[in-house]
């Protein structure tokens, strides 16, 4: 609701109309660039501006065309050029992109893809996406053909509103058909504008620079080649050649003032007649007249000596390359030799046995002094060394060791000649103080069982005699005869009347009610204290019971009991 | 020198705010002494009581239409002295009088009553009077008395009180804003000027 007032000081605020006039005057500024870049500019700098960048634009669509057709043919679809470019013309006239973004573009899309249609199909749809998402085409591209291939991750940035779960669970042809829907007339809309308007002329722009560059080129080979473009180059090499010479010439015939005079315009009647009287420097204007044999000469001998060198340098690499080939065959062929070394043959047999580590190791210091591996054979020959020593300090440890090894032996001459000595005083052993004197030979000794092999045998043969004596002796019970039994079991056991042998009778003790019929038919009086309910009351109570069991969650079975 | 241009009241406020910010209190000072006297006036013209008994304040109201209200008329009939919004045509003032509250701004404006329609009729109950008494709008209106011309439009407070300064209030307003503006582009042209602290 507008409220009612009075306003003071009001005034137009022309912030919005001078910014509006300002973005007009841009407009204008752009639209004349546009005009300038058609050539209107009407001047000579600009056309010859213009020129070279015709034939500048020229050269690189005519580049991009046949690296597109290259690649194309490469991948088989060499058929398709023709329908490749019409297309490509066909997508910058409708989306104000030029044909220099969108043949890499067809290219990159035509190697995954590796068909035309489908080629073509998602070029249509980069050209929306990129239109719809404010995005760079060639980015866009990029984004496709590698989601074509499996790899969704720059697919957020076109903003599909799917997760990245979501985006893993589709194939290509579901999220094509996402961005087809998203992103449909987005190139319609934006070339309905003014900034695709101007692509829109842009384009043109460019493809006209390129068919007046194609014209320029023409229009150079035939004045430099006849038409020839080979010839053209020719004689521009040879132009530039000329023109080389020149300049070296220069400072040798101190012509530098008149070059300076030359490139400046500074030229006065004096340095003009110093010029045309100098033979060596008429020759570049008057056909070469005036050359100096001299040096004609030594410029022939510099370049004989020059290719000499050349040659030499050729021949020397030729044969560096060639000796190289002959050292890697003949390694080639001592390598194969080697499979029919006897000697080498009987060292790996040997190694592959049951051997010692030093015979280990000879043997393969003998098979690296035939390898001529002079590395190895130091390293083995140390440790042959290291291990002959260990072995010899080994052996005399042993020697030690065996020496030692029976101490009675020599106890027997001993002992006789202590004895021997002992006689020649008429004392035996049984003097010697501190000698105790041994056990008398006893040869009706019981001889030790343990020990005595015969009185082992007869006490076991002994014992196996008594075995089968005893087994002789058993009686065998087999299938016993019942017999009645007559006599009574219990007689002689004692009476009623007999003292200790049992309870007497006494028929005055009170009656087991369990087996006195007449007891139990007596009528047994139960008080219960508390209501007594009928059958429906019992039920509900029951019911009751269950329910607030089931509530407080109550177990139904005792602890332990399993549940079927 | 470089040429000093205000375009629009924005522009200037902040001109004189940033670089002669006593030209700018004294602009205020004198919008102020200008104006509030018809702002008192047309807080003067607000009856006491409400012309009519239904449209005096309840405790309960069983609609949405505002009540009179005395305090709340007179409070927000108020003169604001910054600088408004550029409108849709791109104007903006310094200073406005405004009539704020809903009941004084009908109390101000109602000229034409509403097209009744009565209780029963269906439709939207927007811009239509759905009263059981088929002149109830027209007696309203008679009963707020009549609207008071002025230069700057009809109504009971603010543009009476405008209508009877006469254009004094008018004219010392925009003079104050004037003799801001000459005096800050005499500055500039005298001095560079520099910012204030």
């Amino acid at each position: 609701m507008a409220l009612p007032d009075i306003v003071i000081g009001s005034r137009l605020d022309a912030k919005g109309f001078k910014q509006a006039e300002t973005a007009a005057a841009k407009l204008e500024k752009n639209v004349k660039k546009l005009a300038a870049a058609f050539g209107l500019a009407f001047s000579t700098r600009a056309v010859v501006n213009f020129s070279k960048a015709s034939v500048k634009a020229f050269a690189e669509d005519d580049a991009a065309i046949t690296v597109l057709r290259q690649n194309l043919k490469n991948l088989g679809l060499a058929y398709q050029s023709v329908n490749a470019e019409n297309f490509i013309g066909k997508l910058e006239q409708q989306t104000g992109i030029l044909d220099d973004e969108l043949r890499p573009a067809y290219a990159k899309l035509s190697k995954v893809t590796l068909s035309t249609t489908k080629t073509q199909e998602l070029m249509a749809l980069a050209v929306d996406l990129a239109r719809a998402n404010g995005l760079d085409f060639a980015t866009v591209i990029n984004t496709l053909s590698r989601a074509y291939v499996g790899n969704y991750k720059g697919l957020k940035q076109l903003n599909i509103g799917l997760t990245d779960a979501e985006l893993a669970t589709k194939d290509f042809v579901e999220i094509q058909a996402i961005l087809i829907k998203q992103s449909k007339g987005a190139n319609k809309a934006y070339i309905d504008t003014f900034a695709g308007s101007i692509n829109k002329l842009a384009v043109a722009s460019a493809n006209a620079k390129e068919v007046i560059g194609e014209g320029l080129v023409d229009l150079f080979a035939d004045m430099a080649g006849n038409g020839d473009i080979d010839a053209a180059t020719a004689n521009v090499n040879k132009f530039a050649t000329a023109v080389s010479d020149l300049l070296k010439d220069v400072s040798e015939y101190n012509l530098l003032d008149f070059v300076s005079a030359f490139v400046t315009g500074n030229i006065t009647e004096g340095t003009a007649s110093g010029l045309v009287q100098r033979p060596s420097a008429r020759r570049f204007f008057t056909g070469g007249s005036g050359v100096d044999s001299d040096l004609l000469a030594a410029r022939a001998a510099a370049a004989a000596a020059a290719a000499k060198l050349a040659a030499d340098k050729k021949a020397a690499a030729a044969k560096i390359a060639a000796d190289k080939l002959a050292a890697a065959n003949k390694a080639k062929l001592d390598k194969a030799a080697a499979i029919f070394d006897l000697q080498r043959i009987q060292i790996a047999a040997a190694l592959k046995g049951k051997i010692s580590e030093e015979e280990k190791t000879r043997l393969l210091l003998m098979q690296a002094i035939l390898d001529e591996d002079a590395d190895k054979a130091e390293a083995l020959s140390k440790k042959l060394d290291l291990l002959i020593d260990k072995n010899i300090k080994l052996a005399e440890a042993l020697a030690i060791i065996a020496a030692t090894k029976d101490p009675f032996t020599t106890w027997a001459g001993s002992l006789s000649l202590a004895l021997a000595e002992l006689a020649k005083y008429g004392k035996t052993m049984a003097d010697v103080p501190g000698l105790v004197p041994g056990v008398n030979l006893n040869p009706s000794q019981n001889a030790d069982r343990n020990y005595d092999t015969k009185a082992a045998a007869a006490a076991a043969a002994a014992a196996a005699a008594a075995a089968l004596a005893a087994a002789a002796t058993k009686k065998v019970i087999k299938n016993p005869t019942p017999t009645m039994i007559t006599n009574n079991p219990f007689a002689g056991l004692g009476g009623p009347n007999s003292e200790g042998e049992g309870i007497s009778f006494n028929p005055s003790q009170n009656k087991d009610r369990n087996y006195d019929l007449t007891l139990q038919a007596a009528p047994i009086t139960i008080i219960v204290e508390g209501n007594v309910l009928d059958g429906d009351d019992f039920t509900v109570k029951v019911n009751d019971a269950l329910l607030n069991a089931n509530r407080q969650g109550l177990p139904k079975t005792a602890a332990g009991f399993l549940i079927d | 020198m470089l040429k000093v241009e205000i375009r629009g009241n924005a522009d200037l406020v902040k001109a004189l705010r940033a670089f002669t910010p006593d030209l700018e209190k004294q602009m205020r000072k004198e919008l102020q002494a200008a104006l509030m006297p018809v702002v008192k006036k047309a807080r003067g013209f607000v009856p006491s009581e409400s012309p009519m008994s239904g449209w005096q304040a309840r405790s309960f109201s069983e609609a949405r239409f505002p009540v009179f209200n005395y305090q709340t008329i007179t409070r927000n009939i108020v003169l604001e002295n910054k600088v408004s919004k550029r409108d849709r045509n791109g104007f903006s003032s310094i200073a406005r009088i405004i009539n704020k509250s809903a009941a004084g701004a009908i109390y101000e404006t109602a000229r034409r009553p509403q097209k009744w329609v009565g209780a029963g009729a269906s439709g939207s109950s927007k811009g239509v009077s759905r009263s059981v008494n088929p002149n109830a709008g027209k007696q309203f209106i008679e009963n707020l008395g009549p609207v008071t011309s002025s230069l700057k439009g009809q109504g009971r407070f603010i543009f009476r009180a405008w209508a009877e300064s006469r254009g004094v209030a008018e004219g010392a307003a925009n003079k104050a804003i004037d003799t801001a503006t000459r005096q800050f582009y005499a500055r500039s042209q005298k001095q560079a000027l520099s910012r204030a602290a």
